[in-house]
């Protein structure tokens, strides 16, 4: 008897904590739908950076989820700090996020600053992008067309270990085809990494 | 007097030991890591199983829910009969930092689980050869009943009551 009072209401709270959750129980974006807008801070200087605002500077946009602390993300550090230059050079814009509940904002900044990341990195304090873009791990990757629509989603590449024995260095084919107009050769693949600290 | 007190320190250890750890920890202590190649799942870690239900656990040194839930599985594995249930971990460490991690790991943490190692330099064919629509994320659980069959698949951190129920329904 009591239960059926109260079932309505364990209901409609099972489904507001599911809601609540998008990032566990929706399906990730797909290959050419529109990417989720936001605004968060710079980590270095709390300026806050729109992505409508980075999309129209680049013929396309980068956005990075990382960490300071997971081992696999810091593995592919200086690899995102130059591609972040090379790429930057040629047209491209990028943007690094932080979304682990564990890494304050001083310690993004400096990590990125340590880094030399030629790039903003922002704090996603509650992990609200990082719940809207589907994001699970550091480092994955997510790279959009000017108008903000996904073209490809995943990993840098498979070798975390050594960059010179990357074979495929998904990343980087992506940006050399959207640079010489054609369409990305391998839209997805499996970004690997630890997992985003949620709230 | 010194030997007797040794003797009966020894006679104390070898009664209270296996009751407070259970006896398989000291039955099965932690053995060297095999490697494992993306088409050796099947043939070294499922093959060898079959006829009792198996749980694969999927973990990373660098992974803290891997690390929280590892205590959990080893206490699970400690009160199974070994005729009972099958475990392994299988650690996705790269090969550049696994072969020294892991076993460190481990043995600070007495976890006496058998262990494998995965020897693929792109994780992603490994993750595809287990199941496709894994992500990769760990930790990362597969339970298998006595026929080989997939009945559990859990994603996550999870409990030893959870790691349980997913053995429960493996044996069916």
């Amino acid at each position: 008897m009591k239960f059926q009072r109260f079932a309505p209401v364990i209901l409609a709270a099972a489904l507001a904590a599911a809601l609540a959750s998008p990032a566990l129980s929706q399906e990730a974006l797909k290959i050419g739908a529109p990417a989720p807008d936001f605004q968060l801070p710079n980590a270095e200087d709390g300026k806050p950076v729109a992505l409508k605002d980075v999309l129209a500077k680049g013929k396309a946009t980068v956005i990075l989820f990382i960490a300071t602390k997971c081992p696999v993300s810091n593995a592919y550090d200086s690899r995102m700090s130059e591609m972040g230059k090379a790429y930057t050079a040629k047209g491209i814009s990028f943007v690094g996020i932080n979304s682990n509940k564990t890494e304050p904002i001083v310690d993004v900044a400096k990590h990125a600053k340590a880094q030399g990341y030629v790039f903003p990195v922002l704090k996603d304090e509650g992990n609200k992008v990082a719940d809207l873009y589907k994001a699970g791990r550091t480092p994955e990757v997510y790279v959009l067309d000017p108008k903000g629509n996904l073209v490809y989603h995943g990993r840098i590449d498979e070798n975390q270990d050594d960059p010179k024995g990357v074979k495929s260095p998904d990343l980087k084919n992506a940006l050399d085809a959207i640079l010489a107009g054609k369409a990305v050769p391998v839209a997805e693949t499996k970004a690997f990494g630890c997992t985003i600290k949620r709230v | 007097m010194s030997g007797r007190l040794v003797s009966r320190r020894q006679a104390l250890a070898a009664c209270l030991v296996p009751w407070v750890v259970g006896r398989r920890a000291l039955a099965e202590p932690a053995k060297p890591l095999v490697t494992l190649a993306p088409a050796d799942y099947a043939k070294k870690v499922l093959a060898p199983a079959k006829g009792k239900p198996l749980v694969v656990n999927f973990w990373a040194t660098w992974c803290e829910p891997c690390r929280e839930e590892m205590p959990a599985l080893q206490a699970l594995f400690d009160e199974t009969d070994p005729k009972d249930a099958g475990f392994v971990l299988v650690s996705v460490d790269s090969p550049k930092v696994g072969p020294k991690a892991v076993p460190k790991f481990l043995e600070k943490t007495k976890v006496t689980i058998p262990c494998f190692l995965v020897a693929s330099p792109d994780p992603q064919t490994f993750i595809d050869s287990v199941d496709e629509s894994w992500d990769g994320s760990v930790p990362f659980t597969l339970v298998y009943s006595a026929k080989g069959m997939r009945v559990a698949r859990l994603v996550g951190s999870q409990t030893k009551a959870d790691f349980a129920a997913a053995l429960a329904k493996a044996k069916g």
